[in-house]
């Protein structure tokens, strides 16, 4: 999977490295502004209140 | 051929349960950290936005500490902020607003103090109570525990300032809704002139299987025009 991506990719190494660095990145910053938050109200299961 | 495609699917699922691992690390510490410390600076510029917005430029009056019963404040809607409370004990950090109800789309996960709507009011005999997380979302009462008998709590409202003292603290079950209760605990109706505040948040701090209460007593009042209590104002200063 991760071996394929990285044939994909074109140009030298140090290209494919940095196209990688900012994917992760992007793919993060997505994570933590929108699916975090999104699905966070199903995980978490602590909750301060008595009832 | 066979031993190839087999072993090629197994490589893909290693991945993919090697990158199902990462992203439940990386919500951990989105969960932890990220947001934890993104809502906790939003509650601190939400509290000095309260302060400031509620200010009516009094500085402390240190002429009389004597005005008289507490009033009951003005009840709010579901979601609407209540006040700011300040936790001497906890530092001025630990500042956060106090909204209605404990939806925790609505305060609790939103970093506020959550108020039990079914619950009394500050002023009012009976229990104002509240809920906090005390791990994530913000929340400034993890070092909850830290509490002492005696300690001051502080509730800043648009009308002036409740000061509280701290009676007792208690772990409880989860589902112990009788600490909710006008005298928490019982089930008898509210004492005259006898005004509490509870405030129920997790234990352990991370989890999820008791209730760490927190028991004090409505004891002083101060209207805005007076200004705050001399140990509050230096907390407001820095909040």
């Amino acid at each position: 999977m991760y071996a394929a991506l990285w044939r994909i990719l074109p140009g030298p190494t140090w290209a494919r490295v940095t196209m990688l660095v900012a994917g992760a990145v992007i793919v993060v910053t997505l994570l933590m502004m929108f699916v975090f938050p999104a699905i966070d109200d199903f995980i978490s299961s602590t909750d301060p209140a008595v009832n | 051929m066979y031993r190839k495609r087999l072993l090629a699917a197994t490589n893909i699922f290693g991945e993919l349960l090697i990158t199902a691992g990462v992203l439940v690390l990386l919500f951990l510490a989105w969960q932890l950290w990220v947001n934890n410390a993104l809502v906790a600076s939003s509650q601190l510029n939400r509290v000095a936005q309260n302060s400031q917005h509620w200010s009516t430029g009094a500085a402390t009056d240190p002429t009389t500490d004597d005005f008289g019963k507490p009033p009951v404040l003005a009840h709010v809607g579901k979601g609407e902020t209540i006040g700011n409370l300040y936790v001497p004990r906890l530092g001025a950090a630990s500042t956060r607003a106090v909204a209605e109800s404990v939806d925790p789309h609505m305060s609790l996960n939103r970093g506020y103090f959550g108020h039990y709507s079914s619950s009394q009011w500050p002023g009012q005999a009976g229990n104002f109570a509240l809920a906090v997380h005390r791990s994530g979302w913000g929340t400034g009462f993890a070092q909850a525990q830290l509490l002492r008998t005696g300690d001051r709590i502080y509730l800043e409202t648009a009308t002036g300032y409740y000061g509280y003292t701290v009676r007792n603290i208690e772990y409880v079950k989860p589902t112990s809704v009788d600490v909710l209760n006008a005298v928490p605990g019982t089930t008898r109706s509210a004492v005259a002139g006898q005004s509490i505040l509870t405030i129920t948040t997790c234990s352990p701090q991370d989890g999820n299987v008791e209730r760490l209460v927190t028991y004090a007593v409505l004891d002083s009042w101060r209207p805005r025009s007076a200004g705050p209590f001399s140990d509050l104002a230096p907390l407001m200063k820095k909040a």
